[in-house]
């Protein structure tokens, strides 16, 4: 919709016309300039020495400013680590983030309004299952002896597979587990999105004589584009956390070549003493390459439909 | 109703910058700039203006009228204990309980570095060289030990000399002093001496007809047996001889100690050089033999990715029939333990513990840890600490380990309401005794003084004889150290990364010589060479510079 | 304004086959996924009610080992512990989700309006948080000098609301049709009155939504309690259910019983779990109606 181009109003106007409008904003300013602004010169613990006595001003500054974070990269398990970290964020975000939505709509397609509430409400129940049991149980169904998988993988006549000593199974594993866990926790705001749509599209379309897939992609699709491309970017911004509590309860020494993500790296070296200043640079570096990314792809969206982007 | 309607939902925003500003100037209204410093400096003025009149008053040796104030963490935060009040009358002292999570790292990690600093603190998985070198924890006299806890420092001795008085003082103090100066009150217990045992499935050994291990080879056989003769007599083939797992300190046992050797551990010599266990010929033929055991099917392949719950259900549930843990655990009494877990699921199962396998020499040796009488609940003190405070507290720690009455009386309760004497006239908790809230009222010593039990109250007065007879059995023979045998020094950032980069190394190969997916004559020195370009050399390089054996 | 209304349950046009093969497959996939999805729980059901003899057993669970056993329920409820952390849970998980709800619907709702003056600046200011934080160390030190430290309003100020929150509010209410506030403007109503009369009805489902996360994030929120309010009458449900749970590898084997969850029996661990998750389990119908379509009755939007 173009707004009539006409002379803008004056700045201060402008304010004075909006002034109730900031009015709303001030408690949600007030948090941010607080509770984050207020700590944010906490960043600089990552090219500090860090002396709890001297607090993290007085503290004396790392020689060179970089060297905790050329510390970090020093390591060659630590490179691997991040290479694994992209790798399973990567499937997480790319491969896991379609299914979802897919879901989403799958159930809003679905006859039957009791069945439709509880298959949902059930998606939900692996959310709330901690990695500690929801890992004991996975173990359990894919026992080498006795697991259910296993069992039938054997009926098959297949061999029987130790999923969590495979290195090249274990990033499957992971992304299964958390497809798993997450998927019905994922779907709400896609839901959400669904419920807004305009019947009265869905009845014109079917009038004219689209069928249930046309439906799908040309009225359900694009109306949750919008959510579907911010929370994708959102997501973008977490590249570099790859799932500490899930990796964490499913690793163990015989994948550590391809499940170690930086988080655990990150956790084994900090387990010998308080490493405040290292696992801040680790963090920074995370967060810096989270920020490339969305920024990076907020503008690539811009150019395709400026409405959709972050900012 | 329009109006009142709108009037309510304006409300809410004017309701919320209210609430955040008024918390502001709440805030601002207190101690101002959130700079470490300043909250440590009030706190720290007041107790120096008790230091200086403690010290005067210590000096004519009459107890001041006034309670001395201490700050203390310990394991819990429960406040206003019964024990707690009895001591704070008996020890004229008064007790600030600091609210913070000690028993978890991140927790107290928090708290040092956001410039909390206690008097007292019951101190476990802390750095404790980084905090004095940091200045936030003090020294103090060596002699204070002995002077005000000469009972409890004979205990200490005991336990890190195995017995040895002159040998553990030697120990403990190498250990409690950090650049030549004491820092830590030591606090170690029996339990972390006591090796670790192997048992057997006695009925299963009845039904093959076979006698209890007492070699490598023998237990070879054995573990063949179990495997491929069905010893539950079921029909099926679903028992294996051994597991290998359940933590790093159980693994194979008595396998490695008889040849000790323990995989990842840093060895001194007496010339004090150190080695990796994991980087020697030793680590190849022991991986050898494993991974032999592993191709003939004998050991539960899972073992090298099972976590401790499922070794357990899976022994429990009579999946293999040879297990390594810590005599605790075997202990009928432990809830939880693994004997109770096994007659549980299996009331004919029947166990016996075998007798640690000797070396070349004839020595037979039992896997434990070094002894280590500072990383768990000993005691460190703040930097602003008065003297007379940690003189109380020594003064304290000696009568809990020198009076049994004392002791009983504060750490188990009331005979007949919170336990009762078994019949070899060993303690039994009341279950109620055991609750939260039995720890929250009443409390115990052990918040304040949580001493290990001398060895002679615990194996004659407190402990059940089923778990007495185990420890004292285990502790028969002679110590094999995991892990290190000797005092491992605190590492920089950059060496701490290199160990753990050593290790995880270490660990990765173990996993994959065991399963076969690395082969051990022809990886080898690739393995040696990725040990050496994590940085082995380094690591060592510093425990040789700061190990203290 | 027109009102619509849905869909409930039977449609008035008439199936193709092809829809109904869809439905078919739809319905078949659903089924399985429901399975699967109900697994978890039901296995950690099963176990709860299971002896110790039989909790031990690696099969598939599928139906419960006659009779059961209460005893890890009778476990849990005598514990003042646990109903003191139940209650704080509650308490912190009301008051948190409604206190977040309204002020990230005042941020999405101010950021929405497209003339406002330094929109795009306030945006950025915010998402940068989004990135760049302190940390723990200094967040803890400006909680402590607020003086919150041990205060029931360190688990709720701290993250009253967030920039993720606050962007998918904002793009949600983009999408409210712009003759709808136009209409509002010109009868003469405030920035207040387009917020609560308009928006807020509209915006059901997002407010769902939002509500939900909040809920569940402060529910399952167990670090901010253990760092802030560690004092024991303070306890919250995920905190104790951690202490239960997670076993931690400690040599400390005597009086100091540091490790609970070493001790604790797998069945009572399976019902403390059973007993956390049913109550946002029960409530979750209620936030779901507003948005799961067909659900929800006479919804408005022209």
């Amino acid at each position: 919709m173009k707004k009539k181009k006409s002379a803008p109003p004056r700045l201060g106007v402008s304010i004075w016309k909006h002034r109730q409008y900031y009015l709303i904003l001030l408690p949600v300013m007030a948090y941010f300039i607080i509770f984050c602004y207020g700590p944010m010169y906490g960043v600089i613990i990552a090219f500090k020495d860090f002396n709890p006595l001297q607090g993290i001003l007085k503290s004396p500054w790392c020689d060179p400013w970089y060297k905790n974070f050329t510390l970090a990269f020093q390591s060659d398990l630590f490179i691997r680590s991040l290479r694994n970290t992209l790798i399973i964020s990567f499937l997480k975000i790319f491969v896991a983030f379609p299914l979802p939505i897919l879901f989403a709509i799958l159930i809003d397609e679905l006859p039957g309004r009791r069945f439709k509430k509880s298959i949902q409400t059930v998606s939900y129940l692996p959310y709330f299952i901690s990695w500690v049991v929801l890992s004991g149980i996975l173990r359990n169904l894919l026992s080498t002896n006795g697991g259910a998988v296993n069992n039938l993988i054997q009926m098959f006549g297949g061999h029987a597979i130790n999923f969590f000593a495979s290195k090249t199974r274990f990033r499957g594993l992971v992304f299964f587990s958390y497809v798993w866990k997450t998927i019905g926790y994922s779907s709400v705001i896609y839901l959400a999105a669904i419920s807004g749509i305009d019947q009265e599209q869905y009845e014109a379309a079917r009038i004219d004589g689209a069928n249930r897939f046309q439906l799908i992609g040309h009225i359900t699709l694009p109306s949750i584009m919008p959510v579907v491309v911010i929370m994708l970017i959102l997501s973008l911004g977490g590249v570099l956390s790859a799932g500490f509590d899930q990796i964490f309860n499913l690793y163990s020494d015989s994948v550590m070549e391809t499940g170690d993500i930086i988080d655990t790296y990150v956790y084994r070296v900090g387990m010998l003493k308080q490493q405040y200043s290292y696992s801040a640079a680790v963090g920074l570096f995370k967060n810096i390459i989270g920020l490339v990314l969305v920024v990076g792809s907020n503008l690539f969206v811009k150019k395709i439909d400026s409405d959709s982007a972050l900012f | 109703m329009k109006r009142t309607h709108s009037k309510l939902w304006k409300a809410i925003p004017i309701l919320l910058i209210m609430s955040l500003l008024l918390t502001v100037l709440v805030g601002c209204a207190g101690s101002g700039a959130s700079s470490a410093v300043s909250s440590s400096q009030s706190s720290s003025s007041a107790a120096s203006s008790s230091t200086s009149s403690s010290s005067a008053a210590s000096s004519s040796s009459a107890a001041s009228a006034e309670p001395l104030p201490i700050k203390i963490v310990k394991m819990n935060t429960y406040e206003n204990t019964e024990v707690q009040k009895v001591l704070e009358e008996k020890y004229n002292v008064k007790f600030t309980i600091e609210q913070v999570a000690a028993d978890d790292t991140d927790a107290m990690n928090l708290y040092w570095a956001t410039g909390n600093i206690p008097d007292v603190c019951v101190f476990r998985n802390l750095d404790g060289a980084s905090l004095f070198r940091q200045g936030l924890i003090r020294s103090f006299p060596v002699e204070w030990l002995e002077q005000y806890a000469p009972d409890y420092m004979k205990t200490i001795y005991d336990f890190m000399g195995n017995g040895d008085q002159a040998l553990g003082k030697k120990m403990t103090l190498s250990q409690i002093a950090v650049d030549g100066k004491v820092i830590f009150v030591p606090r170690d217990s029996l339990t972390n001496h006591v090796g670790m045992l192997m048992c057997a499935r006695q009925d299963w050994l009845d039904n093959l007809k076979l006698s209890l291990p007492t070699t490598t080879e023998e237990l070879h056989s054995v573990m063949t047996a179990f495997t491929k003769d069905d010893p539950d007599g079921d029909g099926a083939a679903d028992t294996y001889g051994m597991h290998g797992s359940g933590s790093r300190s159980m693994r194979f046992g008595y396998v490695y100690a008889s040849q000790q050797w323990w995989p990842a551990s840093y060895y001194m010599d007496d010339s004090g050089k150190v080695t990796y266990s994991s980087a020697t010929d030793k680590c190849k033929e022991m991986l050898t033999l494993i991974r032999s055991w592993y191709e003939e099917g004998i050991v539960d392949p899972e073992f090298i990715t099972d976590n401790r719950q499922l070794q357990r259900d899976k022994w429990a549930q009579g999946k293999f029939g040879i297990l390594v843990d810590h005599p605790w655990w075997f202990a009928l009494n432990t809830p939880g333990n693994v004997q109770s877990m096994l007659l549980d699921a299996d009331s004919k199962a029947k166990l016996t513990f075998m007798e640690p396998f000797a070396d070349s020499t004839g020595t037979r040796y039992v896997n434990t840890w070094y002894p280590d009488c500072v990383s768990d609940a000993s005691l460190v003190f703040g930097k602003d600490c008065p003297d007379e405070a940690i003189q109380k507290m020594l003064t304290i720690w000696n009568d809990a380990a020198s009076d049994w009455d004392f002791y009983l009386k504060y750490s188990y309760g009331t005979e007949g309401k919170d336990y009762t004497l078994d019949a070899d006239g060993r303690i039994v908790k009341s279950e109620a005794s055991q609750s939260d809230e039995y720890a929250a009222s009443f409390g115990g010593l052990y918040d304040f003084a949580p001493i290990g039990t001398p060895r002679d109250w615990y194996l004659e007065k407190i402990c059940p004889k089923v778990e007495g007879d185990l420890y004292s059995y285990s502790l028969s023979y002679k110590p094999f150290y995991m892990n290190n045998n000797f005092v491992l020094p605190t590492l920089d950032t950059a060496t701490a990364q290199k160990a753990a980069d050593v290790q995880t190394v270490a660990d990765e190969y173990y996993a994959s010589a065991i399963s076969g997916e690395t082969n051990l004559t022809t990886d080898w020195d690739a393995y040696l060479a990725k040990l050496d370009a994590a940085g082995l050399k380094d690591v060592i390089a510093a425990y040789e510079a700061g190990g203290v054996k | 304004m027109k009102k619509t209304k849905k869909n409930r349950g039977a449609t008035l046009v008439i199936k193709s086959t092809g829809d109904r093969i869809f439905d078919a497959v739809n319905i078949f996939i659903m089924v399985l996924l429901f399975i699967i999805f109900v697994y978890p729980f039901w296995d950690t059901l099963l176990l709860s009610f299971s002896s110790s003899a039989s909790a031990t057993k690696r099969t598939l669970r599928i139906l419960p080992d006659l009779p059961l056993v209460f005893e890890s329920y009778r476990k849990i409820f005598t514990q003042s512990l646990f109903l003191t952390a139940l209650k704080n849970s509650v308490r912190r998980t009301v008051i948190g989700t409604v206190l977040s709800v309204a002020t990230t619907l005042c941020g999405g709702f101010v950021l929405a309006k497209r003339s406002l003056p330094f929109r795009r600046g306030i945006t950025a200011l915010i998402m940068f948080t989004m990135f760049f934080g302190g940390g723990l160390i200094p967040t803890y030190l400006l909680v402590k000098s607020l003086h919150l430290t041990g205060s029931f309003w360190a688990l709720i100020l701290p993250g009253l609301t967030s920039a993720w929150n606050i962007i998918i509010a904002r793009n949600f209410l983009m999408t409210v049709p712009a003759s709808m506030e136009e209409a509002a403007i010109i009868d003469g109503a405030d920035p207040f009155r387009i917020l609560t009369r308009i928006y807020v009805p509209l915006s059901k489902p997002i407010i769902a939504v939002l509500a939900l996360w909040s809920a569940i994030g402060h529910w399952n929120a167990w670090f901010d309690a253990m760092i802030y309010t560690p004092g024991s009458d303070q306890m919250v449900l995920s905190y104790l259910l951690r202490k239960i749970l997670v076993e931690t590898d400690t040599k400390v084997f005597d009086a100091l019983k540091q490790n609970t969850a070493a001790m604790t029996p797998t069945t009572v661990k399976a019902a403390t779990i059973v007993v956390a998750v049913v109550p946002i389990a029960l409530l979750y119908p209620l936030f779901q109606k507003h948005f799961i379509k067909g659900i929800n009755i006479g919804a408005v939007k022209g």
